[in-house]
């Protein structure tokens, strides 16, 4: 049982980080109907230029923080004004373009990332918290658990008053249920499309600082999150911050006790897995709000 | 018919050019046993792409992970040929790759598939990226290092060196075959039309689920292929073999050779796969060149290398003032295949509602469309005409009432089965494949009433050769109604915005309707070209069908319409002759907005739309 909860727990703070890129793209979705796949490599960008500034540059944590969040929300930027932007004129086509581009994107990303570090060593990040761990009865959490658990909650607390309280966020939120009916409102969609890929930035600018510690200097992570990201959306239902977040963490509770329980031998097909079984049973997701207009 | 059996010949010729071409490569560069096993590496690589061009190039639904495909047969065939003796053979191996592939595309798309978009893409990502995880993990093969014929005294490479090279030549012009013959029949151009949305497929009655079920299946085929002749060549495969990256770099040289040609992909897969073992100073950047070049492409190229070639023919043929053509001209059909058995049927639509939310779109609404008349639906935007087309031909269900087409019931069934009962729709924008000729896309309207097993058209049995004859007849007398004969061999896209709307019109007309659904055809279209279209509508009343036209251009609406329905926030607001509707003082309250008699502002209309053009 013991063994049981520590798994939960650690299930949830690694479902954190894919229910942040999940959340990622849900933001970008729902201004631009773009599926961003180089959400996960904006990720892998904040872990990267963590390393960077906290173990080749030395700067002090709170510094790199703040740069590496700016740095990342520009990245996003740079990627929808000569990426994405093109493609948000022909809405309402079948063709796939910014699929193709956005992957286009990701694989100049990651390959960028490689030209400029792939030499360096694989080494850890410096954290501001101790790699020791709090006893809750049985249960081991690691403060750098609490520490990814807690931004996650704080980035969507943030969201939700964006969404909520600010002006430009319900206008946002008016453009994903209905992008005609929001640009005769005189909501400019480029304006929606631009203040979405910064903010996904952001946030994936932050979460990469908050698990840098965990995830090491590796270059290749950034497939992994965009997959793990799309499969916590596939659970949780799509156009939902909440079916992110319950998706994410389902996601990440299942590969643990997969692990916990058969071994490591196929746990990267845990995932897969649970989401086969969720399609079958409940194609929408579990959480899905959106509903498709045809033509 | 000859000029079309003389274009198949001539781009099987260019095939065979292109193998002879492969075959050349080991004259002309001087080859050792470890550049045979580089070649022999991009030649499988080469396969997996011919597979992906069926899903992503063809049948336009995203598939990210083909390297998934690849890794499935390639892991299978080692497994078995390590183990089991027999199976250490090429074609035991093909067999062996080829089942395992299909097997683990049949586990990614039968649950994917159901919901649509991106999650086939992303699942077949995801598999190709857990696949080396797990192989690397899994004991029986072979761990971190992999499976390896290398060290097996029973294992006999036959051929060996440049003759297994020559081989994997031939096996992809096999397979380039493969594709030829899937893509140029009836289930190709059901393909194309997925391609073009799941609204249109379903409006030409394709059954959009098994289709693309189908795609992928038979996308397995060369994958698998791929994975077996990759085994069996370099004698080993290793979780390194696979990575998920192969299938990006797969993905990059499909789209940017250029999807949805034979030839495209296999020469852009070996350009990159080429780059990727040849240029190793560049190796470290290539991903970026990549992955601008896929940017690109995805945004203004979508035929990719393919294309430029195509606009390059056409530049030269400019500059030495010759008239070029996609294809050759087709001659006028003699005689009509068999006579059309459409036949006009009575449109009753009883006290339709619809809700959206809490906004009643429609509210009762009732209309007759008696058959060999012309039907008008007028209304200010948001009044609910589009929803009635869409609940009338099933992409909507109403909350009430009744659509009956002569005497049959057609609410409550789904569009493709209502598209079966007899009718034809276009949509507000054009839904063509765009890279197709004009006659390929009005193919897969006239190809719903060929009666036998589609199969049999991929396989060219003399049936089905002559239903796809008919099929073509039937297509051009339909384009001769909407008189665009002359236009059958043009590439879409080369059509003004106009003449598309005619291919539509076309299009629905080759699927032998009885009634006709019309969304907008005038929006957007020049005078002449409106003059155009009404002779058209006109003329296909006149043949006996039942028209229903949604239209906001009043000049087309007075001078082809016999009746008129104004719609106004979902409620009939009037209905009768033209001359009765326009000088109704509602209707000029309501849809005009003012006092001005309709047919004076048609005329003010009319002179704004002169003086735009």
């Amino acid at each position: 049982m013991t063994l049981f909860l520590t798994a939960v727990v650690a299930g949830i703070a690694v479902g954190s980080i894919y229910a942040i890129v999940g959340i990622g793209y849900t933001v970008i979705f729902s201004a631009t109907r773009v599926f961003n796949l180089a959400q996960g490599d904006l990720v892998m960008v904040g872990v990267m230029s963590s390393y960077y500034l906290l173990v080749v540059l030395e700067w002090p944590q709170w510094a790199a923080a703040i740069l590496v969040i700016l740095f990342v929300a520009a990245v996003a930027l740079f990627e929808e004004r000569f990426v994405v932007r093109r493609f948000l004129k022909k809405q309402g086509t079948a063709s796939f373009g910014w699929f193709i581009a956005t992957l286009g994107f990701s694989l100049i990303l990651e390959t960028t990332v490689n030209v400029l570090f792939g030499r360096h060593p694989i080494v850890s990040i410096p954290s501001p918290f101790a790699l020791s761990a709090v006893h809750i009865g049985d249960i081991i959490v690691g403060y750098r658990q609490i520490f990814i658990i807690v931004s996650f909650v704080l980035i969507i607390a943030a969201l939700e008053l964006f969404y909520q309280r600010t002006w430009i966020g319900q206008a946002m939120r008016g453009t994903a249920e209905d992008r005609d009916a929001a640009s005769l409102l005189g909501i400019n969609p480029i304006v929606a499309s631009r203040v979405a890929f910064g903010l996904a930035g952001a946030v994936a600018g932050f979460a990469g600082y908050a698990i840098a510690p965990i995830t090491f200097s590796d270059p290749t992570v950034g497939l992994v999150f965009t997959l793990k990201g799309f499969l916590a959306l596939a659970i949780g239902g799509f156009g939902s911050i909440r079916g992110a977040i319950v998706g994410g963490s389902l996601l990440g509770v299942t590969e643990q006790l997969w692990d916990l329980y058969w071994g490591s031998e196929y746990d990267a097909l845990a995932g897969v897995v649970l989401v086969l079984i969720v399609l079958i049973v409940r194609p929408q997701g579990l959480f899905n709000t959106t509903t498709a207009r045809t033509v | 018919m000859e000029t079309f059996t003389r274009l198949a010949r001539s781009r099987i010729t260019t095939g065979v050019i292109w193998v002879l071409i492969g075959l050349a490569i080991p004259f002309v560069i001087e080859t050792d046993a470890f550049k045979i096993g580089q070649f022999n590496y991009i030649v499988s690589i080469v396969m997996v792409s011919i597979g992906l061009n069926l899903v992503l190039g063809y049948a336009g639904q995203l598939f990210l992970g083909p390297g998934a495909m690849f890794a499935g047969g390639a892991y299978a065939a080692a497994y078995m040929a390590v183990n089991y003796e027999p199976f250490q053979t090429l074609w035991a191996m093909c067999a062996v790759g080829i089942v395992a592939s299909i097997a683990l595309a049949a586990v990614a798309a039968l649950p994917t598939l159901r919901v649509s978009g991106f999650y086939l893409g992303l699942v077949t990502l995801f598999l190709a990226q857990a696949i080396p995880i797990i192989a690397g993990r899994s004991e029986a093969l072979g761990g971190a290092n992999g499976l390896s014929l290398v060290l097996d005294p029973n294992f006999v490479q036959t051929p060996t060196g440049d003759d297994l090279y020559r081989l994997g030549v031939l096996i992809t012009g096999v397979l380039a075959l493969y594709c030829y013959l899937i893509v140029n029949s009836r289930l190709g151009r059901r393909f194309t039309a997925l391609r073009a949305g799941d609204d249109l497929a379903q409006a030409v009655s394709v059954p959009t689920y098994t289709t693309k079920l189908t795609a992928f299946l038979l996308a397995a085929v060369p994958c698998g292929v791929g994975g077996a002749f990759y085994v069996y060549s370099q004698q080993f495969v290793s979780p390194g073999s696979v990575s998920p990256t192969l299938s990006i770099y797969i993905l990059a040289g499909m789209v940017i050779g250029g999807g949805g040609t034979i030839l495209g992909p296999i020469i852009g897969t070996a350009l990159v796969m080429g780059s990727n073992q040849f240029l190793s100073s560049f190796a470290k950047y290539q991903g970026i060149a990549f992955g601008v070049l896929l940017i690109i492409v995805a945004s203004g190229l979508p035929t990719g290398l393919m294309g430029l070639a195509y606009y390059a023919r056409g530049w030269w043929a400019k500059v030495r003032h010759k008239p070029f053509r996609f294809a050759p001209p087709l001659p006028r059909p003699a005689a009509e295949a068999r006579p059309s058995t459409s036949t006009g049927e009575r449109l009753v639509v009883r006290e339709i509602s619809r809700r959206f939310g809490g906004v009643n779109a429609l509210s009762e609404v009732s209309l007759v469309v008696e058959p060999g008349t012309v039907h008008a639906l007028v209304g200010p935007n948001g009044s609910g005409k589009t929803t009635l087309l869409n609940v009338i031909c099933g992409f909507y269900r109403p909350h009430g009432g009744q659509v009956w087409l002569g005497d049959r019931r057609l609410d409550g069934h789904h569009v493709s089965q209502i598209t079966g009962r007899g009718v034809g729709r276009t949509f507000q924008t054009p839904k063509l494949s765009q890279y197709d000729t004009v006659l390929a896309n009005v193919l897969v309207g006239a190809d719903r009433t060929s009666a036998g097993w589609r199969g049999s058209s991929v396989l060219r049995l003399p049936r089905a050769r002559a239903a796809d004859r008919d099929a073509v007849r039937r297509a051009l007398v339909a384009l001769g109604k909407v008189g665009l004969e002359d236009e059958a061999s043009h590439m879409a896209t080369e059509l003004s915005h106009g003449t598309q709307r005619l291919v539509e019109i076309a299009r629905a007309v080759a699927l032998e309707p009885s009634l006709l659904l019309l969304d907008e055809p005038a929006a957007g279209l020049s005078v002449a070209e409106a003059d155009v279209l009404t002779r058209a509508v006109r003329s296909l009343a006149q043949s006996g069908l039942s028209v229903l036209l949604v239209e906001h251009n009043l000049p087309v609406v007075f001078d082809v319409a016999d009746e008129v329905t104004v719609l106004d926030e979902g409620v009939v607001l009037a209905a009768g002759k033209p001359a009765e509707v326009s000088t109704n003082p509602e209707v000029i309250r309501v849809y005009l907005g003012t006092r001005r008699p309709a047919r004076q502002a048609a005329e003010v209309l009319m002179a704004e739309a002169v003086d735009e053009h």
